[in-house]
């Protein structure tokens, strides 16, 4: 999917795995691949990003999906429309998760779901 | 009489040292040694029957002369600073009769020494507690290698935020490993996460 999006906008994403990768529940891996393609669409539409970086982080109980990326960023303090956010932060609160968004104007923007795992 | 050999790279202290155990008259300082290397040398010229050894010199460490003085017959007494795991541990494996901190009180000290030179153990009580500590938990659950890179940067001083951005990652993942961390080291801080990891050595050699 990474690879796919990269080629699609020209942009490179770098894809990390962290900790001890192993299978989770089918609901689980759905909501984080939603998320992964809803922040890599965000980053298309808005960031004009130089470099994303997707990381799945596997830790003993949770799972976090980072997409970071180096673009305009955007000011949280007045969030716009169109970024799909609500969505991805209801499929995350659905499996008693956590989605976090980082961003500032300049710095680039990073979405965070963190899940149960 | 017991004969002694004094290894410290200060000569301060083994000037010290031999003050303070030259006033009981069982007790004959035979000579010293500012190494590793040199102890090696002195301890198999001299053949004392205790060695009162530092373990952080300069050059050749005092880690290295108990293990190449293994087969000899004297005993060896560690005498340092320091009483983290990282040290009291290896000297022990590699064939000290006893672990003393440098604040051990003139008395127990050669007490100590006559212990060692009949071939008792001797520890000082903090590194008695540690030992004891050490036996008791199981140990913790090792930290994977992303938490040991979090770690490494914070030990450097880097900020949550700083540390996000090193690995390309959000604020909240980056605190979500710290937690683990934490959890995992038994703190409730990143001041005493560096800490124990510094003491523990599992930070030791890192660095990017």
């Amino acid at each position: 999917m990474a690879s796919g999006w990269s080629k699609y906008n020209g942009v490179p994403v770098s894809v990390t795995l962290t900790g001890a990768v192993r299978e989770t529940h089918p609901e689980v891996e759905v909501a984080l691949l939603r998320t992964a393609q809803e922040a890599l669409a965000n980053v298309a539409k808005h960031a004009s990003a130089s470099r994303v970086g997707l990381t799945l982080s596997y830790m003993e109980d949770v799972v976090t999906l980072d997409v970071r990326d180096d673009g305009v960023g955007f000011d949280l303090a007045r969030p716009s429309d169109g970024f799909g956010l609500p969505a991805m932060r209801h499929r995350v609160h659905r499996l008693s998760g956590a989605l976090f968004v980082e961003s500032e104007p300049g710095v680039g923007t990073a979405i965070s779901a963190r899940v149960p795992a | 009489m017991i004969r002694l050999v004094i290894v410290d790279d200060h000569p301060v202290v083994r000037d010290g040292l031999r003050g303070m155990l030259s006033a009981a008259t069982d007790f004959e300082v035979v000579g010293e040694a500012a190494s590793g290397d040199e102890a090696v040398a002195v301890v198999t010229a001299l053949s004392p029957d205790v060695v009162l050894m530092d373990l952080r010199m300069p050059g050749s460490d005092g880690l290295s002369a108990i293990e190449r003085l293994r087969t000899h017959p004297c005993r060896v007494l560690v005498l340092t600073t320091y009483d983290t795991d990282r040290d009291v541990l290896p000297a022990i494996k590699a064939g000290a009769t006893g672990y003393l901190l440098k604040d051990t009180p003139r008395d127990e000290l050669q007490r100590a020494i006559r212990a060692a030179h009949s071939g008792e153990a001797v520890l000082s009580p903090a590194v008695a507690t540690r030992l004891l500590g050490q036996v008791r938990q199981p140990a913790s659950e090792a930290l994977s290698a992303r938490e040991l890179d979090v770690l490494a940067l914070v030990a450097k001083g880097s900020t949550n935020r700083a540390v996000a951005a090193a690995l390309f990652i959000s604020e909240a993942t980056v605190k979500t490993h710290l937690l683990h961390v934490y959890a995992k080291l038994g703190v409730s801080d990143r001041a005493a996460a560096v800490a124990v990891a510094y003491e523990r050595g599992l930070l030791r050699g890192r660095g990017r």
